[in-house]
């Protein structure tokens, strides 16, 4: 090897040594520590030290922990609310966004702009929103133009009906610019020659979209549906926040959030960490399937 | 020539990296002044989660003790209480806690069971002690874990009622001299409900409330079940919860009735503090909370005098048979790995805290020492004198080693019936179901049930 192509290859490496430094220690050595800890009772708020109990914790969660199968459930219902319409919305506001001409930076910052808020402070925001006595959605479902369409005040975070509902609407809200915006890079990446071709043989706008505009986002629409699942999975501060009890009857307790309050409150590091690799390897299964959906198409 | 070398010369750069050199000593040496210090005075770090006007005055008190013990040097660190806890732990399994801090009474169970505290029976009966029979006894059992006093507690915050007296006034609630009386009892407590809550503008809406819950309802229900002849949750040896039981349910009914049969107390959002901001702007007649919150009014009196709100405080009501309100202390710690040589400078601090607790009392707190409570100058402050009123009557939490996951039960499950999700007797069949599980995997661990 010259020296020329030595030092290249050294500053290759120079270059990534400090990210790789850093993702073996705070990525690689804490999940292999967790997956160790994954085997062992260990009541971290005890003298007693770590006790070798093979897959106990993970026959523990499936087997006889109630809570944990409620909170999976709670997650699922998270994801399977939220993955749709947050889909849908993304779409709806980049086609608008592809649209407009006038003042388009403008726009595109607005739908992008609530993601760069805190979840902290959405949560707080909302939180005043779905309130039952002083809420602002409650304001206006009180109203008398509402109450002649029949609408009346809800118990939005207080209801097993409503409480999941409120967090994936709020999820939406603070949510979706992101997904927009990478959908709507995509579709600028689509030729306009094929949307002309289409429309000289007549295509309306409807078959324009399912016929050229889904097959053509195809690969940026499975990224952002896979990237989404991933997210909703891990969903954590926007329930905590709006519901720090878990919402009525532990109805949006999710996974993650059990994790924290059996790791941090309960001190049972051993069982959050079995807890976690179980997630982890949820949402692997879920992404490789995509992915392998993805490279199919 | 040699001039023309100098000129060459890098000035700028000299200059940055002397400026550098310079900073980083001064900060090296600064540190060294701080922290390592002369060999003679003996450094104690010292932790606390004060950080309102409380934190301002713990400060001021450790200054001062700094400068009358010219052998002792304290170094304060303070953060918010629900980081404090997890620093606390997390410095606790390295063994890098600091020398003293401070914990609530709740929380000594766990730290004794992680061998995180001194016990400080040899120091108070030592010969620079304190007289036991000087300390209220309900706090003094408090801090008692395995017949072992684990701490020194510096204050009490039992449940009390704020009451906004003009909207009482207005309402008509008031006593023979037409002054404001805060209500003792059920009946008193309901016809205060009803005369406060009201639609002053008359547009449909209910614009002033008697009163609202705030956070959690939990320290009120804790409250109310003791007052119903509840409130024993476990048994003494910690073998099994029965928290369901008629009176702890009657408690909860009472809870459920007021919000959604009765509709006097809107439904209480968890972690809400629409109640306290209520409360302070005259739009919530009366609010049951700690004396902590004593620090917020004063800061709206401060920065806001013109809108300041007329309140008092008074006993936490009666609802039930007896009075009983839930309480909790502040309490000065010192760690189990502390070098023993620090043991009496430690202690000197902890009393110190306590023989100064009127001034600590001043900072928004109720003091624990009998003589401090009978001064002049506490009777003098309302609010707390008020508050102090309730310590034959408090009720703490149970002692338990796994508080917090009695906590996060009895908050979930008690929320959830408070907002009619579940039904009052389920909640607790809930929390007694969780919490014996909690028990027999605590038997399972430790070989036994008790702590240690």
């Amino acid at each position: 090897m010259t020296s020329k192509r030595l030092s290249i290859t050294l500053a290759k490496y120079a270059f990534l040594a400090p990210y790789m430094l850093l993702f073996l220690a705070f990525v690689i050595a804490p999940l292999v520590y967790g997956f160790v800890l994954s085997f062992l009772q260990w009541e971290s708020m005890s003298p007693l030290p770590p006790k070798f109990i093979g897959i106990g914790n993970y026959i523990t969660a499936f087997l006889h922990d109630e809570y944990f199968w409620r909170a999976m459930k709670a997650t699922f219902i998270f994801t399977i609310l939220s993955l749709p319409i947050t889909i849908v919305v993304a779409m709806a506001l980049a086609l608008g966004l592809v649209s407009v001409k006038k003042r388009a930076g403008l726009y595109r910052a607005a739908v992008y702009f609530p993601t760069l808020v805190n979840v902290a402070v959405v949560g707080i925001i909302w939180r005043w929103f779905y309130s039952t006595e002083f809420g602002l959605f409650n304001y206006f479902l009180e109203s008398p133009l509402a109450g002649f369409f029949g609408l009346e005040p809800l118990a939005w975070l207080t209801s097993v009906n409503t409480a999941m509902p409120s967090v994936v609407l709020m999820n939406l809200w603070w949510h979706v610019g992101a997904p927009a915006i990478i959908l709507m890079a995509g579709l600028f990446q689509i030729p306009t020659q094929y949307y002309e071709a289409a429309t000289i043989d007549g295509a309306g706008a409807w078959h324009r979209f399912w016929k050229i505009t889904i097959p053509q986002l195809k690969p940026v629409l499975l990224f952002v549906i896979i990237m989404n699942i991933i997210r909703s999975f891990q969903v954590f501060g926007q329930t905590y926040i709006l519901t720090p009890t878990g919402g009525p009857e532990l109805t949006t307790r999710v996974i993650v959030q059990y994790i924290y309050e059996t790791a941090f409150e309960s001190y049972r590091m051993g069982y959050a960490s079995a807890m976690s690799w179980i997630l982890f390897a949820i949402i692997a299964i879920v992404s490789i399937i995509q992915f392998r959906a993805m490279r199919s198409s | 020539m040699r001039f023309e070398k100098i000129k060459q010369l890098p000035v700028g750069r000299i200059v940055f990296i002397g400026f550098y050199l310079i900073i980083c000593g001064s900060y090296v040496f600064s540190i060294k002044g701080d922290v390592i210090g002369d060999e003679d005075v003996v450094q104690l770090r010292f932790w606390n989660g004060f950080t309102g006007r409380d934190g301002d005055t713990m400060t001021a008190m450790v200054k001062r003790f700094n400068a009358e013990n010219e052998d002792i040097h304290i170094t304060v660190q303070r953060m918010q209480w629900p980081t404090y806890y997890n620093k606390l732990f997390v410095a606790g399994q390295a063994q890098r806690e600091p020398d003293i801090f401070i914990s609530h009474a709740k929380t000594l169970p766990r730290f004794v069971r992680a061998d995180f505290l001194r016990p400080i029976d040899d120091l108070i009966s030592g010969q620079n002690g304190i007289d036991i029979d000087d300390i209220d006894e309900n706090v003094w059992d408090a801090v008692e874990v395995n017949r072992k006093h684990v701490g020194l507690p510096i204050d009490v915050h039992p449940l009390g009622l704020y009451y906004n007296t003009d909207l009482f006034e207005e309402a008509g609630i008031v006593d023979d001299e037409g002054k404001a009386k805060p209500p003792t009892n059920l009946a008193e407590f309901v016809e205060a409900l009803e005369k406060l809550k009201r639609d002053k503008d008359g547009d449909g809406r209910v614009d002033q409330w008697g009163f609202m819950f705030t956070l959690y309802p939990m320290h009120v229900i804790h409250s109310w079940m003791h007052q119903f002849g509840g409130g024993d949750y476990f048994d003494e040896d910690l073998t099994e919860c029965f928290i369901d039981n008629p009176q702890n349910i009657k408690a909860m009914e009472l809870v459920v009735d007021l919000v959604h049969e009765k509709k006097l107390i809107p439904t209480p959002m968890p972690r809400d503090t629409a109640g306290w901001d209520g409360f302070k702007q005259g739009k919530v007649a009366m609010f049951l909370g700690g004396i902590f919150m004593l620090n917020d009014l004063k800061a709206v009196e401060m920065h806001d005098p013109e809108n300041q709100i007329k309140y008092a405080a008074a006993f936490t009501p009666t609802v039930g048979s007896e009075p009983a309100m839930w309480a909790d202390s502040h309490v000065a710690c010192i760690s189990s790995t502390i070098d023993e040589g620090k043991v009496n400078a430690a202690w000197r601090f902890l009393k110190y805290i306590s023989d100064n607790s009127l001034e600590w009392a001043d900072g928004g707190q109720v003091p624990v020492r009998k003589s401090i409570l009978a001064t002049e100058e506490f009777k003098n402050m309302p609010i707390q004198y008020a508050f102090a009123q309730q310590l034959p009557y408090v009720k703490y939490y149970p002692k338990l080693p796994y508080s917090l996951e009695f906590e996060r039960s009895f908050r979930n499950h008690t929320s959830s019936a408070s907002i009619k999700a579940i039904t009052p007797k389920e909640a607790l069949v809930k929390i007694q179901k969780e919490m014996n599980e909690v028990i027999e995997r605590d038997k399972e661990i430790y070989g036994r049930a008790k702590l240690n």
